[in-house]
């Protein structure tokens, strides 16, 4: 009986230890934003309960330490994953992840891009699809609606020749909403893009902005500052990147509009969370 | 059985090892000799188009066929040049014998280069899967961790990490390295999940597992000598023969040495055998300083600790004393403080490891969702252990400069005073010669 008694106190500490962990990543119905520190690239996470959407990969593994971080450990689903455009330091990565997770929905422009990592990628993706998942080419006014109220909106150029723009511009541009939030994802996008979406009457006031191309001087122009004039910038840059990101002139443009900025190259992952009427950081750190 | 071993003297060690040292020259020799007088190569002149038409790079039937059909039709061709039919039915017949030899070597070869070729795909397949579960572990530790770990278990040495210099400054890169300890770890755990089963069972799937561990990591030097060592030590217990640990050592160099004879430059391996070695030689001897003085039986608490400390100190001593020479030559330094902190850092690593490589093979079955959980709780009790490893690592900067660079042209002070520090040991443990024996310095 003290034997048995025995074995019941240990079986239970370790159940309460493992139950600590699991109740310790259990996601709630907030959106989590988590711009991860990929050095210079970009690489995105967001999370509301057991949905994820994962924006980029980044181009090398770092990205892993970010989803091993904030994902839920037994979850090896990622709802939705966007390609914003087909350069290295956005899908260098990303064969890897879909060799670890399963998805639902795959989003990936068109590219006229033949490179060693893009094909390797497309053959990850048609094993993806043989697993069941959808691949789309976003398109204008396309949404992806989170389970616990949120939408995402593709907000593409429509009918536009994908060769005649520059492989920046051809980035996937989105809109996430979340009760009386509004947060706009740009990937790479660059002056001429930013102008034509000014231009179409598609953009609104913006509570959070993910800065176009990691701070370039090509991108954030005042005119698209102004219109959408967010409160909160976040620039995914690498430490010391030899680009020089981000430009002063941009860092300057974010600060004529009022607009507060968080780096990853200076505060590693950012988390940011909403419950729909307020933005708050959650938790910023460098990974080891 | 080749190996008839039985317990002798000194002496009779010292000339094994002449043995094996003339065995390996005896290897080296005949290798140059059987190049050079290889039949089908004695008139290498005359039948060099012949030859050269017997060798293949690519895998191909069809290649081995033509490749015959164009040597009898050189044969042939050569023949009509000869005005004596006699002679040239004489060479004709040694044509035709070389041809045989060639095609023969030929067919050889051909076989050789599809062996090299699935044992290449093999390995490309391991190391695909290798590559997916470390993916996999990069979910759960730091860069710096997993790099740590990865040395451990995998011995991969990674220069760029962070904690590499303060392993190189505190003399315990060895344990970056995967060395017989591992292959020890790995054979005591397999002996421990295979004890249900019969003895001959047993034996087998300890060596398979052994074995595919040095597979799996590529043949590193030390890693055969210790499983050369542990597979002679385990066939010869089964088959009821007498074992001792000097003669393993020797008879696994000769085995590696027969199959990789350009291992003979090979530092690694020299390091791992004169270390193993050193510890066969000398830590008994000095454990006997202490174990006279402490009767195993009934001792305090402070002094089983103290022990366990000694022991380390007096195996890490024991492995560095015979490896000194290779380091003051190769490497021309003193590392001073390897002595004090591989003492008292090292008798943890053995836990670490095992812990480490228990990440490793949850890896293989993180598809299910509890294993999950568990890499996850693991992990994270993992990483505060290996934090505060690396942080004793890093604690003995202040003590680097006790490690000193030896000019060229000291080298043999450094090594004469060397020798005289090992002779005074000698003279002062001759009479303790005889310990007890054990096989290897892991502790399983």
């Amino acid at each position: 009986m003290k034997k048995f008694k025995k074995r019941l106190f240990y079986t239970a500490a370790i159940l309460a230890f493992l139950g600590y962990f699991v109740y310790k990543k259990w996601p709630d119905s907030s959106i989590k934003v988590i711009f991860c520190d990929v050095g210079q690239g970009d690489s995105i996470l967001i999370q509301q309960d057991f949905f994820q959407v994962l924006i980029d990969s980044g181009k090398d593994d770092r990205v892993l330490g970010c989803l091993g971080k904030f994902l839920p450990a037994w979850d090896r689903t990622i709802e939705v994953m966007i390609l914003t455009h087909g350069d290295e330091d956005h899908i260098g990565f990303f064969e890897e992840i879909l060799g670890l997770y399963d998805t639902k929905y795959l989003f990936f422009p068109a590219t006229n891009k033949d490179t060693a990592t893009l094909q390797a990628l497309k053959e990850a993706i048609l094993q993806e699809q043989a697993n069941g998942a959808a691949l789309k080419q976003p398109i204008l006014g396309q949404s992806v609606r989170l389970p616990e109220g949120g939408w995402l909106t593709f907000l593409e150029k429509p009918g536009e020749n994908p060769a005649a723009q520059s492989k920046n511009d051809r980035s996937i541009v989105f809109l996430l909403e979340y009760g009386r939030t509004s947060w706009l994802f740009t990937g790479d996008l660059e002056e001429k893009g930013e102008l034509w979406l000014v231009a179409s009457g598609l953009l609104p006031q913006v509570d959070v902005l993910k800065v176009g191309h990691h701070g370039s001087a090509t991108s954030s122009s005042l005119v698209f500052l102004e219109k959408i004039s967010p409160s909160l910038a976040v620039i995914s840059a690498g430490r010391k990147n030899s680009y020089g990101h981000p430009a002063q002139s941009v860092l300057e443009n974010l600060a004529a509009v009022g607009s507060a900025v968080l780096r990853t190259d200076q505060l590693g992952d950012i988390e940011l969370a909403t419950d729909g009427e307020t933005i708050w950081v959650q938790s910023t750190g460098l990974r080891e | 059985m080749f190996i008839h071993l039985k317990e002798n003297g000194l002496v009779s060690q010292n000339m094994f090892l002449i043995y094996l040292i003339l065995f390996i020259l005896t290897i080296i020799i005949s290798k140059i000799l059987i190049d050079q007088f290889w039949l089908a190569n004695r008139n290498r002149n005359s039948s060099k188009s012949l030859s050269e038409n017997t060798y293949f790079d690519t895998l191909c039937y069809e290649c081995l066929e033509r490749s015959k059909n164009q040597m009898f039709s050189l044969v042939e061709s050569q023949n009509e040049l000869k005005f004596s039919n006699q002679s040239g039915l004489i060479d004709k017949q040694v044509f035709t014998v070389k041809g045989l030899i060639n095609q023969s070597k030929s067919l050889l070869n051909f076989w050789l280069a599809l062996f090299k070729y699935r044992f290449f795909r093999l390995e490309n397949f391991l190391e695909e899967i290798q590559a997916k579960k470390i993916n996999v572990l990069k979910l759960y530790f730091s860069q710096d961790n997993l790099q740590f770990t990865r040395g451990l278990v995998l011995g991969e040495k990674s220069p760029e990490a962070s904690f590499y210099p303060d392993f190189t400054n505190a003399g315990m890169l060895h344990v970056l390295v995967a060395s017989g300890f591992n292959v020890a770890l790995v054979a005591g755990a397999a002996r421990r999940l295979t004890r249900f089963f019969s003895r001959k069972m047993q034996l087998t799937l300890i060596l398979a597992v052994v074995w595919t561990y040095v597979i799996l990591l590529k043949f590193q030097p030390p890693l055969l000598r210790a499983a050369w060592m542990f597979s002679l030590v385990f066939l010869l217990k089964f088959l009821g023969q007498k074992t001792q640990r000097v003669r393993v050592l020797a008879w696994s160099v000769v085995i590696i040495l027969s199959f990789q004879p350009a291992l003979v430059a090979s530092l690694s391996l020299w390091l791992s055998v004169l270390a193993t070695l050193g510890i066969m030689v000398f830590s008994r001897r000095l454990s006997l300083f202490w174990q006279e003085g402490w009767p195993k039986n009934g001792e305090p608490q402070l002094k089983r600790v103290s022990r366990i400390f000694l022991e380390e100190g007096a195996v890490s001593l024991s492995a560095q004393a015979l490896i000194f020479p290779l380091l003051i030559w190769f490497f021309h330094s003193l590392n001073l403080v390897s002595f004090l902190a591989n003492p008292l850092l090292l008798p943890w690593i053995g836990g670490i490891t095992q812990a480490a490589g228990l990440q490793f093979l949850l890896a293989f079955f993180e598809q299910y969702w509890p294993v999950r959980v568990i890499l996850e709780v693991t992990s994270s009790l993992m990483t505060g252990v290996l934090r505060l490893y690396l942080a004793a690592v890093a604690w003995w900067q202040p003590w680097y400069f006790l490690n000193q660079t030896v000019a060229e042209g000291l080298e043999q002070r450094y090594l004469a005073i060397w020798a005289g520090i090992i002779g005074i040991f000698a003279i002062l443990t001759r009479r303790k010669r005889e310990v007890k024996t054990h096989f290897f310095h892991e502790k399983v």
